[in-house]
Parts: structure tokens; sequence; C-alpha cells
């Protein structure tokens, strides 16, 4: 299960697995989104290309107005992936 | 030490996920010291499983997951009883990781950390029946 919640400082909060079963549900929180935001992986477990997909697709429409997400605690093997998929070049991963 | 594969069978569908994730942990609960490779494997499991479904939405059989313990190294098998060749590890698009986001697509990313996360992918087909073997050691 992926939960999707926003937190104090309105940041985007992921938790549990991003997989492909659950892509469809972030999509929609993420395809709406109209402003720059910061996503907090701290308590995400997992994430696979379909997860991948959903943020790479909100990244590019908030690009054209000049915005973007800002990932924030990736760690582990969540690193890894954004490593090996070229992700740590086009997020901007604190 | 070596046991007996750990056998699933599920439908062709994404559904499906959820009784993989199922397999997958009952696996990690029996196999300890195979911790370390419970990201890599669960996430190769995830993506050809999903290619296959994707990809032959057409087939008619089910799909069988295998996952066992051959001294200390984690092989495990997704097989498709009803497919036309087409191999993911040759045939699949380019992941274009180099490419700037205006540039990027989805499309072959999955199989490309495949390549990444596993020690070894290997895929054969015969008689419509094809199979992707995935291998991954803890050290």
């Amino acid at each position: 299960m992926l939960q999707i919640s926003v937190g104090d400082n309105d940041e985007i909060i992921l938790s549990g697995r991003f997989d492909a079963a659950e892509a469809e549900k972030a999509r929609q929180v993420f395809l709406n989104l109209e402003d720059a935001k910061v996503v907090d992986f701290a308590r995400l477990d997992y994430i696979s290309s379909a997860g991948l997909g959903v943020l790479l697709a909100a990244q590019k429409k908030l690009s054209e107005r000049g915005k973007g997400l800002r990932l924030i605690n990736v760690n582990g093997h969540i690193r890894d992936v954004f490593h090996f998929s070229g992700f740590d070049q086009i997020f901007e991963i604190v | 030490m070596s046991e007996e594969p750990l056998s699933l069978i599920v439908p062709r569908e994404i559904a499906a996920l959820e009784e993989i994730n199922k397999l997958v942990e009952g696996f990690y609960r029996k196999n300890a010291a195979s911790a370390p490779t419970r990201y890599p494997i669960e996430l190769a499991l995830e993506e050809i499983f999903t290619n296959m479904v994707r990809h032959n939405a057409a087939g008619r059989s089910d799909i069988r997951i295998e996952l066992e313990n051959r001294n200390g190294e984690v092989v495990a098998k997704v097989t498709d009883f009803d497919a036309p060749r087409f191999d993911p590890l040759t045939e699949g698009p380019p992941p274009g990781i180099e490419r700037q986001l205006e540039q990027r697509v989805p499309g072959g990313l999955g199989i490309h950390l495949v390549r990444k996360m596993m020690d070894h992918i290997e895929y054969s087909h015969q008689d419509r029946t094809a199979t992707v073997t995935l291998r991954k050691r803890a050290t």
C-alpha cells in the first residue's frame, strides 16, 4: 500500500510501497500539482520504475512552468534506484 | 542450504503484485541471511512480471513466480506459459538515462534497473513458454 499525505510544511509525505499497483493513485495526486513541491521519502520503503514514471511525468509538467519537485530523505536502495535511473540529474535531491 | 523453491501461480494482472509481495515476504522470513537481496529481487520480480502483463496482455495462461535459495544465491524465475518470443533484455527500448528531462520517457527503465541490480539475468523461450531467471547473491 502507498499512503500519500500532506505534512505541516505543505510537503508531500510518501509512505509504504510505490509500485505498479499503486502508481495510478499517485498519478492523480502528482499530475494535479501546479507549484513546486517538497516530497519526503523518509517513510517510503520501496519504489519501482512505475513510481519513477509518475515522478518523471510530474517533473516534466512542472518544468514547463519553471517549477520542480524537491526530494528529501531519499535513502538506501531508493537512492540507488534514483542514481541508476539518472534521476539524480533531473530532480533536486537533498 | 538449498531448499525446495517457493512457487506461486498468479493471474495476468497488475493487482497480483500484492500476492507476489506476500511470497517474497514469506521467502525472506525463512532466508534472513539473504535480506540484502530483498529490494533488488522484489524490484526485479515486479519489473519482469509487469512487463509480461503489459506486453503480452493477450496471453491466455497464468504466470508462475518461483523463489529459491541455492547455497546463498537467491534465484527467482518468472514464467509465462503463453508468450510469443520477445526478449525484453535485448529487444526492449533503451532507457535513455543520459537524456535531459524534456526528452526523458519512462520506457525501458524497468529492465535497465533489473540489469543494474541483478548479478545475472537470462531469458529463454520454447514452445510459447517464456522464462526470465534472475540471480542475486547477498554479498
